[in-house]
Order: C-alpha cells, then structure tokens, then sequence
C-alpha cells in the first residue's frame, strides 16, 4: 500500500518541505530508501526497524520502499526517523491515512521507540505553519522551542507508541486543546523575557572614566553603528562592549523567530532557553577558523557572523585575527548577509549585526604616549597594517581610552549610568521608528546610499562645511555617507530635527582613521 | 669623458688606499696615465711592492665591467662627482678622509649660501617632531640649506620643514642613493630628488647596513656649518655626528629639552659638555649673521582673536598628545561641545587631530 507523509528538511538556514512516500508489495524481502539522503538520514532505516519491533509493531515480509521527495534537494538531519515510521505504519495498516492530514511530523527515534530531541525544531515548524498544517507531531523535549510558532499546534510526545495512540484516537476537542496550547505558551514567553530582563550583567558605571567612549558606545547603540575601541590593555574595551548589549532595544517577534530560527538549526536552544528574545552577543575567540566564522561546511551550517545577526559580534584583540576572517567581514557588514555555495546549492545566510571590535594602539600598547612607548614609528605602522584600510574604513565610530589616575578608580559615576546613556538612546530610538514607518529599517546605518540624501538632509553652510573638509580630508564616499549617518544619530539623540554643523563635526570627530596609524606629520 | 671613467675605476674599484690616493695625486698624472702606468714607475713613484703591483694589475681586468657599470649609472639618472673634480663640494675636501666619489640625485648645496645639519633621535617625542619642522621652515625661509640624514622622526620633520617653505634641503643616505631607506619616508624621497638632494658616497644599489651609518654621519657634518641637535636620547646616533663636528671644528647648537624625559637626556647632556645653546631660530642665525622674517605676529592675532572657550581650550593643549577625556575633566566643557569647539580651532589651524581621540596644538611658539 501506498503513503504520505509530510516532513521537511534544512539546507542552510532554509527549510524545505520534503515528502516521504512508503510502498509495501509483493516480491523479494527488502527495505530500500531512496531519495538524495545523506550518511545520517540512511542510518534512519535500521533505526526504525528496531524501534517498530521494539513497538510491537511486526515487520511484514515483503518489499518495502519508501522515498523521500523532491530527490533533487539533498536530506540531512536525524528527524526523519518519526515521518518514516508513520509511513511504514500507514503502509502497513496500522494507521488510517486520513489521520495523518494536516499533520507534519519530525522526531528521531531510539532503538526501544522513544522519542528523541533533533535540531531545528523552531525552524521546521515555522515551515509547517506556513504551508498550512495546523498540527506538528515532535519529540516532547522540543515542545517549548516548536510552542514558539503562533498558528500551529504542537503535538510533544515522547514515544513511538504514544504517536500511534494518538493517531488511532484522535480527540475531537482539539480547539480547546489549541486554546489551553496558546495560554500556556504565552505565559512560557512572559516568564522568560522577564527572566532575561533581570539577568543584569553590569552597568556602564563600572567603568571608571572613560566619558568618551561611553558616549561613542551609547550612539553605537542608537543607531546601530559600527565601533572600534582602541586602548592599552586592562582599560576597560572588553567591558565596555559587553554594556553596549544592554543599550540596544529588545528584538521585535519577528526577529526573536528570526535568530531563534539559527540557534535551533545550530542545536543551540535548550530546554531552558528554547528561543532567544534577547540579542545575542557573540564574542569569537581570535584563532577561530574562516569556516566557524562565517559559516560553512559541507552542509552549511551559520557561522559566528550568522549567530551574531541582530546583536553584537565582538571581535578583541582584533590584529590577532587571521586576516582572512578579518576580510571575510567585509561583504557582511555591507550586503547584510552572505552567500555559501555549494554543489548541490547557493545560500544566504542573513549578516546583520553590529561590529564592535576592541585592539591595543601598538604592541606595548601605549601610544601616542611617546613617554611610555617604546615602539618604533615603522612597528605601530606594521601594527595597524594588520588590518586593510577598506576594513578600517567600515567601522562607523573610532574612540581611543584614556589612561585614568589612582583616584578615578575609586570615583564612583552616579551620573553617567546604563539608565542614563538608555534614555538617550530611547530617545533617538523613537526618532528613527517615526521616521523609518514606511520603510523596511530600522536604524539610521542600515540607510542605502540613495537613501542618506532623503533622510539626511542638511542646509547649504552644512554643505560647504561638508565640502571642505571631503577636500582635506580624503574621505571615500562611503565615509562621507557614514559620517551623515552618525550625524543624523547623534542629532536624534538630541531630538533634534535637523543636522547641524555641531553634529556633523562631533561625527567627524570619531572617524580618524583615513590616515595611516603613526602618521605624525 | 675618458678620464672621468679611469677615476671612477681607480675609487671605486679599491685599487688605492686612502694614502695611495694622495700620493698619486700629488704626482701630477692624470688617470689614464696612471692606468697604462709600467711597473717601473709604480715601483719607483709610488714605492709599491711586487705584490701590490700584481693586485694592481689584476684589477686592470676588470676595467671593461667597470665602464659597463658607469655607463649604467649614468643612464639611471644618477650624478656621480669624484674628488679630483672641479665641482668637487669644497666642504668636504678639508675632511680626514673625504669620500672619492660620491652619487647623488638633484644638487649637491652651494658653496657660497650657508647650511645647518638638522639631527636628533628616531625616537622622539612629538615636541621633537614639532620643533624640528618649525627650525626647518625658519631656516629655509632665510634661505639656508638643511642638511640631514632622512631618518623617520626628527631628520625627516626638519627636512619636511624646509621644502615646506620651498627651500633647499639635502639628505645624506646610508645606503645606494637609489634605494630609499627608510621606505616609510618614500615622498620625502621623492620631493627631495625633485626639489633638493640625495647623496651618497656608496655604490648604487647598496643596502642599508648597520655600519654605513656613523659613516656617512661625518658627511652630514661636513656638508653642514652647523649642526642643530633637536632632541637626542642617551645612545642616540645622533651624537656620533656630534662627535665628527667637533672634529670638524663645526658648532653645535642644542635645544633644550624637559629634564624628566629620557628623549632629552643626550641632547640636554650635551648643554652640560658645552654646546650652544638655541631657544628660538634666531640664536642660530645670529651665527651667520642674519635676521628672522617674523611670521609669530599672525600667530597671534589669532589667538587674540578666538573665543572665550576657545582659549581655554588652547591654553590646555600643549605640543604633547592630550586625550579628550583629559582635556573635558580640565576645561570642565562637556564632551560633545569640547569636540565641536575643537574642530573650530582646526579649522583654524591652531589645533590639530593626533588620532582618534587625541590633540595637540599645532605651532611651535618661542
């Protein structure tokens, strides 16, 4: 007998809908798959045999084929057990093939017939949702990952049995089920944004001085721009990056899907933190590898830079990264996402996070301080070489630390606080929300090229002022739009309307890095 | 011409020590002569033993690849005088050992126009740096030439100083007066060959070795009439050149600098032994008798005319690197509007952006 059943499959960060077809008929003994499967996905076929037998589910003795459609599209995961095995069941007769309409399956299964976690959870129960099934069949340890989607039920059970009973006696009092589903899941959510709320991990008034660059750090955070802090060592860079986490807005619902989606397919949610609704904050160690980084392998898998994607990815001691991680960076921070090719595919990984980065100004670590610095001008030079000027050239803001007295260390900031930098950022937060309703951004660095001229306008002494300083300065245009974009931040932080010459000067301010490091004349 | 070439061969190829040179010269031959010379007469005039007469002789066979060589140079563009010339620099004639030939690249300084050897450490501070470019560009501006070595720091800013003010500057390479050392100072290279002078006594294509450098440090005093040391650490080459000037019988002029930094330490300790003393550019031109062109009036008209804030903010800032965190807890102006006014002193080229975060004034005022 022939059947359907309905899965799906992740190749990359993209889900597909995949089909698994049994036929049981007369002939030689065998059990044959078929379909473009991976290594993984062929081991399912000893898997289930035993876990039917286990089941008290016999195995008849015939030909048996089952196939995984569209065979074109490579299968890999371990979840494709379950789907199999109710295809088998149906084919065998155990289940009524009307059971299953409507229905999306995904679970591996263990020798004795239990249920297993699998990886991707969040992201295959989205695609069942948006093809149009109203219930989704998974192991009972994903339920709150899969419970995330809104308009699907989710079905956890914990074992091949329990799959079976629930087919052969479908309750008819489903609405109330999905009702009971949808409280419950929003209380789940409720209690662990709130949970997340209060996991504070320090405030910026931890920091001793450094007025500076918490400043460059708080228009960071409020307009999504690209950050390079510079200091000798033990200053405070690596702490001031992690702050500026707390600065950014809480993710949008689509969004906490959206990076939630990446972290299942990674298999980096848990039971205790089934989805994200924070943004996450990367923080790649240096000898990391171009594949890890970017993401890749044979089966694409995202990268830091993809996991980084509406958060932080913090780069420190940014020279000591090998230069070919450091170039990759480069299409990313543009395009906001990043193509993998491969044999059987081309994907898109999404890329949009903001780069902070911290490195020391020399090797000693003390320049300009020629007092203390012992390196020559051609080493500081050799040092910043490290980094190519079109990177350089990415980083929106640039600020240096400064070296603090005895006495700072023991001056407690009771003005200068997380709450204090949050409020100016809220405030340009709601400036460019009003400002970019009918557009599809959010923040005033994701502005194209075309549209800096609209949403950045400035007055004809602005201009002048503007055009000098492009003359002096050498600046690419995509400095020049930068520094508006800054400008336009830093205005907004103000609640000011217009950009005015003081706005654009304080960008300007943060970007020195057209010249060569060490240059003194 | 001929002889030009048999010259060339006879320094460059060692076939004569330094007292050799002199004896032959002293003869009265010209070098072709001394080139198709007999044994006899070796022997005789020059009181050569049979050994060196057959070294002699061996070299004799290397005259083709030398012409070669010459010709080679010649069509690379670059100058080579030897001693016995007319147009030999007559600064160096009266060294113990002048160089026999040397190459250069543009012109070698006039005779008759005086000059100062500007040097100090590669390792400076940016006082240095400033003070060096602001000594250049006086000088200059009274039309004296600077002689230097192109070394990153303190030679190059004084150097950088004169052709600033369109004057005439002379670099003194360690190296093949083609191959540019340090490469970082590539532009300098550049506009000196166009504008000024590079020289050096050893053969094209020559690298930058260690011992070429206190070598060619005696040529810098000999082509100066005075040396200005600027700033100077402890074990500074600069001091070496110091050394060959006093041998020389040049005067030495020294800026002092602030006791407490080891960036001074040589050139301050060189006020103790007794060098003279330069405070402002016109102690050095009272040494050949000339006046400054005052530019400081301009100077400070501007300051006059700045704003409250403004003065302020210039009154903290001194030639030293200041970080704006500093200067905001010292002026008590807050952050962004320090930026701002900041920015306005640049634009008025008072001030100027060291790095990302850092400023310094821009003017050297003594």
């Amino acid at each position: 007998m022939f059947s359907k059943v309905y899965t799906g499959t992740v190749l990359g960060v993209q889900t597909f809908l995949v089909c698994v077809e049994a036929d049981v008929s007369s002939g030689m003994p065998c059990f044959e798959m078929v379909g473009n499967l991976s290594a993984q996905v062929k081991e399912a076929k000893d898997r289930v045999k035993v876990a039917l037998k286990n089941s008290l589910v016999s195995f008849p003795i015939k030909r048996i084929m089952v196939s995984l459609s569209p065979s074109e599209m490579k299968k890999e995961g371990s979840h494709f057990d379950l789907p199999i095995a109710i295809s088998l069941l149906i084919s065998f007769g155990f289940i009524d093939e009307k059971q299953i309409e409507q229905l999306f399956f995904i679970g591996e299964l263990g020798l004795n017939g239990q249920l297993c976690k699998v990886r991707g959870a969040l992201a295959l129960v989205e695609l069942a949702q948006k093809k149009g099934f109203t219930q989704c069949i998974l192991p009972k340890e994903n339920e709150k990952e899969g419970s995330f989607i809104q308009g699907i039920q989710v079905i956890a059970l914990s074992s091949l049995e329990e799959v079976i009973e629930y087919l052969q006696n479908k309750r008819s009092d489903m609405n109330q089920a999905v009702e009971q589903c949808e409280k419950k899941r929003n209380e789940e959510i409720y209690f662990i944004q709130q949970h997340h709320e209060c996991d504070d991990e320090g405030d910026f008034a931890d920091i001793r001085g450094q007025l500076l660059a918490k400043r460059a750090s708080a228009i960071a955070a409020a307009g999504f721009h690209h950050i390079l802090y510079i200091g000798e060592k033990g200053i405070g860079k690596t702490m001031l990056a992690k702050r500026l986490i707390h600065l950014l807005p809480p993710l949008e619902k689509e969004d906490c899907i959206e990076v939630s989606k990446m972290y299942s397919i990674c298999g980096l949610l848990s039971k205790e933190k089934p989805f994200l609704t924070r943004r996450p904050f990367r923080v790649p160690h240096h000898t990391i590898s171009l594949i890890s980084f970017t993401g890749g392998g044979r089966n694409p898998l995202p990268g830091e830079i993809t996991l980084a994607n509406k958060g932080i990815l913090f780069l420190d001691e940014l020279p000591e990264f090998k230069s070919e991680v450091l170039e990759s960076l480069r299409q990313p921070l543009e395009e906001k996402s990043l193509w993998v090719s491969r044999l059987y595919g081309r994907y898109e990984f999404p890329a949009d996070f903001l780069l902070a980065a911290a490195m020391n100004p020399c090797r000693c670590g003390y320049y300009p301080d020629r007092n203390r610095c012992s390196c020559s001008i051609s080493s500081i030079k050799q040092y910043f070489r490290k980094l190519s000027g079109p990177l350089l050239d990415r980083f929106d803001l640039c600020v240096e630390m400064s070296r603090i007295s005895y006495d700072d260390l023991y001056k407690i900031d009771k003005q200068y606080t997380t709450e204090y930098f949050r409020e100016q950022v809220n405030c340009a937060r709601m400036q460019q929300k009003i400002r970019y309703q009918q557009e599809n951004i959010e923040f005033n660095s994701q502005l194209s090229a075309a549209k800096v001229e609209r949403y950045c306008k400035i007055g004809q002494s602005e201009r002048n002022f503007l055009k000098k300083m492009f003359r002096e300065r050498n600046w690419s245009i995509r400095g020049y739009h930068k520094i508006l974009k800054v400008a336009r931040t830093i205005a907004d932080m103000e609640k000011s309307e217009e950009i005015t010459i003081l706005h654009l000067r304080e960008a300007i301010c943060y970007r020195k890095l057209e010249q060569d490091y060490g240059e003194i004349l | 011409m001929k002889e030009e070439k048999y010259q060339y061969w006879l320094h460059t190829k060692r076939v004569l020590s330094y007292q050799d040179i002199l004896k032959y010269m002293s003869l009265g031959v010209s070098a072709e002569e001394f080139f198709s010379a007999s044994q006899l007469f070796l022997a005789e005039y020059m009181g050569w033993k049979e050994k060196k007469i057959q070294n002699f002789f061996e070299k004799k066979k290397q005259w083709t690849s030398t012409v070669e060589e010459y010709q080679q140079i010649l069509e690379r563009g670059i100058k080579v005088i030897v001693f016995e010339h007319k147009d030999y620099p007559k600064r160096l004639k009266n060294l113990t050992q002048p160089p026999l030939t040397l190459f250069y690249y543009g012109n070698l300084p006039k005779e008759d126009i005086p000059s100062v050897g500007i040097i100090g450490s590669r390792h400076c501070s940016y006082t240095g740096i400033e003070l060096s470019k602001y000594f250049g560009e006086e000088l200059a501006q009274r039309g004296i030439q600077i002689i230097s070595g192109m070394a990153c720091g303190i030679d190059a800013a004084g150097q950088k100083g004169a052709l600033n003010r369109q004057g005439y500057s002379l670099a003194v390479l360690g190296c093949g007066v083609d191959v540019c050392y340090p490469k970082e100072e590539i532009s300098l290279y550049h506009q000196l060959k166009k504008q000024g002078g590079l020289v050096s006594e050893f053969l094209p294509d020559s690298k930058p070795l260690s011992w070429h450098f206190p070598v060619r440090n005696r040529l810098i005093s000999g082509f100066s009439d005075c040396i200005l040391v600027v700033e100077a650490g402890e074990k500074s080459g600069s001091l070496i050149t110091v050394d060959f000037a006093l041998e020389q019988g040049k005067e030495v002029f020294v800026i002092p600098g602030n006791v407490t930094k080891r960036q001074n330490k040589g050139s301050n300790q060189l006020l103790h032994m007794g060098a003279g003393v330069a405070l402002c550019v016109q102690d050095i031109l009272d040494y050949f008798h000339l006046t400054q062109n005052i530019q400081k009036k301009k100077l400070e008209k501007t300051c006059m005319e700045l704003e409250e804030q403004e003065k302020v903010l210039y009154s903290n800032l001194n030639l030293e690197p200041k970080h704006l965190d500093i200067l905001a807890q010292e002026t008590g102006i807050h952050l962004s509007e320090l930026m701002v006014i900041l920015m306005g002193l640049e634009q008025k080229n008072l001030v100027k952006q060291v790095s990302c975060s850092y400023y310094c004034r821009k003017h050297v005022e003594c």
